[in-house]
């Protein structure tokens, strides 16, 4: 059985991914592998309870079953991305709803794209690529190799490093581009608050910033599990004028919301954990 | 003297433009006199975060009407003096 721990066992893996990606990503989420590919429980009924609220339990425990089986595909493919690239997986994902940007890009446009931290994220990338379009994206920590058609600038080396990537953003905005960044960062220094799931959470203000100064469109995207494969979805832009910074953040936080209560299968334990830590909207400390 | 666009900045006069916009953009209690170059324009100095940086450098590039390649500052903790290296740098490229 193949196990995460050590460099030998790490590489074949890497081959292993590369090479059958379906496959692997399909017996990573066969019950008895899970556990031996990722060590990260899944959330519990009671924590699901807690945070979905009115959700009868025959569903909860769906929910956690498809949470244990996504939890060893998303380890899996991120191993892929932070050792291959990104594009290694441009011929694994399926795009969906991409045409809009396409033709936005066709016409030298620009526009962010938003992602969460739910399902396989990563693959956003692959996704664009897929459909033959560069991007700039902004992640906390760049790992990796180089990727012809990706540009990655971290964030998360302290306010001038993010600085730095954000003034990057808004000129290749400027200049006609795509901008990929996560819109539900929750650490780092000041931010909006919003509402998430029913608790008051902090979004980080570098999506809104950026919408602002470039004064361009919004597109959230999404990525899930279809079996072993990944679907990467464009969504409608958000509808507020980027004019007004916080209620960009709280249409972002509005738009996850309804995604989430859609998919919860697609909560990483991480987030769901972090979720119950913060506050109940209506001021009551969480006591899951 | 550096030309860009329709104003003109002698180089001694950069700083002191420099500290007017930061003040002026940011509302800070801190005096003209008091913003040494030295002093670090994040953490225990002025204590800017990312964001208020940025809104500093969009501020300065419109006040001198210049690009600033920030990323061009190989520094993880800039100083007021740093930023006043980089709109002079900026200027004497839009100059050229």
């Amino acid at each position: 059985m193949i196990m995460l721990a050590g460099a030998a066992p790490r590489r074949k893996l890497v081959s292993l991914i590369a090479a059958w990606p379906r496959l692997t990503f399909t017996a990573a989420g066969l019950p008895g592998v899970a556990s031996r590919v990722a060590r990260t429980s899944p959330p519990t009924v009671a924590e699901l309870a807690a945070l979905l609220g009115d959700v009868p339990e025959p569903t909860l425990r769906g929910i956690e079953r498809a949470i244990a089986k996504r939890i060893p595909q998303n380890r899996l493919l991120e191993v892929i991305v932070n050792r291959r690239g990104v594009g290694t997986l441009a011929s694994h994902v399926r795009a969906h709803g991409f045409e809009p940007l396409r033709a936005l890009r066709a016409e030298g446009r620009s526009a962010v794209l938003v992602t969460w931290h739910t399902g396989p994220y990563l693959a956003v990338g692959a996704a664009l690529l897929a459909c033959g379009l560069d991007f700039l994206a902004l992640r906390h920590r760049v790992r990796g190799p180089a990727c012809a058609g990706v540009h990655i600038l971290p964030t998360g080396g302290g306010p001038w490093e993010a600085t730095v990537a954000l003034k990057q953003a808004i000129t290749r905005l400027a200049g006609g581009g795509l901008v990929v960044m996560a819109g539900d960062g929750l650490q780092g220094e000041s931010g909006t608050d919003v509402e998430l799931l029913g608790r008051q959470v902090a979004f980080q203000r570098g999506l809104a910033v950026l919408a602002h100064h470039a004064g361009v469109p919004v597109f959230p995207v999404t990525a899930r599990w279809q079996g072993g494969r990944v679907e990467v979805r464009l969504h409608e832009p958000l509808p507020v004028a980027t004019t007004d910074q916080d209620e960009l953040l709280r249409q972002a936080a509005r738009w996850l919301d309804g995604y989430l209560r859609a998919t919860p299968e697609e909560l990483r334990p991480d987030r769901v954990r972090l979720l119950l830590s913060a506050p109940l909207v209506d001021g009551r400390r969480a006591s899951a | 003297m550096a030309a860009t666009g329709a104003r003109t900045f002698a180089r001694d006069t950069v700083g002191r433009e420099v500290r007017r916009v930061l003040r002026s953009h940011l509302s800070l209690r801190w005096r003209e006199q008091e913003l040494a170059d030295q002093i670090p324009l994040g953490g225990t100095g002025l204590g800017l975060d990312s964001i208020k940086l940025l809104d500093v450098i969009l501020a300065c590039e419109q006040s001198f009407d210049v690009h600033m390649p920030v990323e061009e500052l190989s520094v993880s903790a800039p100083t007021l003096g740093d930023l006043v290296a980089l709109v002079e740098a900026a200027l004497e490229r839009a100059a050229e």
